[in-house]
């Protein structure tokens, strides 16, 4: 477990069956009515299941998670999923570090003395030795051949993906101008017929698959006198949902506000959920929301989008 | 508890024995008022109902009882059952917490009478589980579960659960400096797409599986 705070601490005694009656209605009272609590368990549980699937659970605990954790179907296939996630996880870390692997070698420690002994005496033992050696580069040349091909495989289609992506980016940017334009528009507009009045909607819109750990956030500047702020959350077609559940929280995860049956609406750009809330709920600073899609009951991430705040003076 | 039992000459074909639980039945009467006290609103007492469901399975589930499913209907039933005899229950999502909890007592001690009888029988053979699904099944459907989840968020599972111990410390604070997260915000957005990967590879195992 990573995280060794007192509050973790009592929650994996209580996902073990290690605490007392009392103890354990009160994490059970406290998760039924606080969503963030409740998460925190689902957290835990996920970490405790990880580290079973990975041996790092021994001795007595790992027979208390057994006996607990082994009772039900559903938990059962909680461990095989992570079962199977640590396989895929695992698998895809060669493939990230294959230009640092290096061939393994069986007689690294020893390569000294073997060498050694084998020059000593020119012996038939010597010959067949060499030729051994030979064999074994020959398979290490032609192995690392086999890689270079992969490797120069696996950059051609890196490469054509990030130009699709790339023009995906401008396409959807260039939809974003457009719209933003189309508000400034509306929003001189306005002030024209309002003799000057400042608009009273602060609106962003925000589009899918925009990377956004590189450049500047997406910002919504709020003026003074926004009663309102509207949030456009483009989807793609494949977001296919009756219903959408937005939640949003401040950078530092503090929840502002969830919203629950929103309808996806039809935009110049195709659909979009709309968020409005009074401008007054957004201070200034960054924000994090997370789009999901409802049906039957179940939701469904869809996406997480960052955007900062700042107040239009 | 439903108990799989069978004493027997181990050389025989087992046949198995199966003691179901009385389970209580909800009527349509029942059910609706639970609907009702929990709203007036039709569509959210529907999304309530899933709710309660979900904190019962939860419930179940943390306590280590074999059906957790199975147990939160029975909760549900039996509180359905108590508002539709005219009791009044002010609010019912916590109300059914309480009943779950005297169920999970009975749970408890069907599971200690199996223990007694299966201790007193001289040849008790537990019926095997059945075999679960081909392991290499699930991590077929998680590769294509991952296929279908957009790029962002297919990087940053597998970098959050790749490596062990101090390589997937590292590679978490990269993500968190990558994404601009804290550490709490990062676990948090892991954990949605992990149960959501978990819904799809479910889904996929029943599709596909045997």
């Amino acid at each position: 477990m990573e995280d060794g705070s007192f509050e973790e601490t009592v929650v994996v005694r209580y996902l073990l069956g290690d605490l007392p009656e009392e103890a354990q209605i009160q994490v059970e009272d406290r998760a039924f009515s606080d969503p963030e609590y409740l998460r925190l368990i689902e957290a835990v549980e996920a970490d405790l299941i990880d580290s079973y699937v990975q041996g790092e659970i021994q001795g007595a605990e790992r027979r208390q998670f057994e006996g607990h954790f082994l009772a039900s179907p559903e938990r059962r296939k909680k461990i095989e999923f992570a079962r199977a996630l640590a396989h895929v996880a695992g698998e895809s870390q060669p493939a990230r570090d294959v230009a640092k692997a290096a061939p393994p070698s069986v007689t690294r420690h020893s390569w000294r003395e073997t060498l050694a002994q084998l020059l000593g005496g020119r012996t038939p033992a010597f010959q067949f030795a060499m030729a051994g050696v030979a064999v074994v580069l020959l398979a290490v040349m032609s192995w690392q051949l086999v890689q270079t091909g992969r490797l120069r495989g696996q950059l051609s289609q890196l490469e054509a993906n990030q130009r699709l992506q790339q023009q995906r980016e401008q396409a959807l940017q260039q939809a974003a101008n457009e719209e933003h334009a189309r508000a400034e528009d509306l929003a001189a507009q306005l002030r024209n017929h309002q003799g000057g009045a400042v608009a009273p909607v602060a609106s962003l819109m925000l589009l899918p698959g925009i990377p956004r750990s590189e450049g500047a956030l997406p910002q919504l500047a709020i003026p003074e006198s926004a009663q309102l702020a509207r949030i456009q959350i483009q989807l793609e077609p494949v977001d296919d949902f009756p219903q959408f559940r937005v939640e949003l929280r401040t950078h530092s995860g503090e929840e502002v506000l969830t919203r629950s049956n929103l309808r996806a609406q039809r935009s110049r750009n195709g659909r979009a959920v709309v968020l409005e809330l009074p401008a007054s709920m957004l201070s200034p600073g960054d924000y994090e929301l997370t789009l999901q899609g409802a049906t039957s009951g179940e939701t469904r991430d869809i996406g997480f989008y960052n955007f900062s705040v700042a107040a239009k003076h | 508890m439903d108990g799989n039992l069978k004493s027997e000459d181990s050389a025989s074909v087992p046949e198995v024995r199966v003691r179901e639980r009385r389970r209580s039945e909800l009527t349509q009467e029942a059910l609706d008022c639970f609907l009702q006290r929990l709203s007036p609103d039709r569509d959210l007492a529907g999304a309530k109902y899933l709710e309660v469901h979900k904190n019962l399975e939860r419930f179940f589930e943390w306590r280590g009882c074999p059906s957790p499913l199975d147990h939160a209907d029975e909760a549900i039933t039996r509180t359905a059952q108590r508002i539709a005899q005219g009791e009044v229950i002010a609010d019912p999502a916590t109300y059914v917490i309480g009943v779950a909890r005297l169920l999970l007592l009975e749970i408890r001690k069907a599971q200690e009478k199996d223990r007694r009888i299966a201790a007193a029988q001289p040849e008790v053979v537990i019926a095997p589980t059945p075999p679960s699904e081909d392991p290499e099944l699930r991590v077929d459907c998680l590769r294509r579960c991952l296929d279908h989840l957009p790029a962002d968020n297919r990087e940053l599972i597998l970098l959050y659960y790749e490596g062990e111990k101090s390589a997937k410390i590292n590679n978490r604070k990269q993500l968190t400096e990558r994404l601009q997260v804290n550490v709490h915000t990062l676990r948090m957005r892991a954990l949605r797409i992990r149960e959501r990967l978990m819904v799809c590879v479910e889904t996929c195992v029943a599709k596909i599986g045997p």
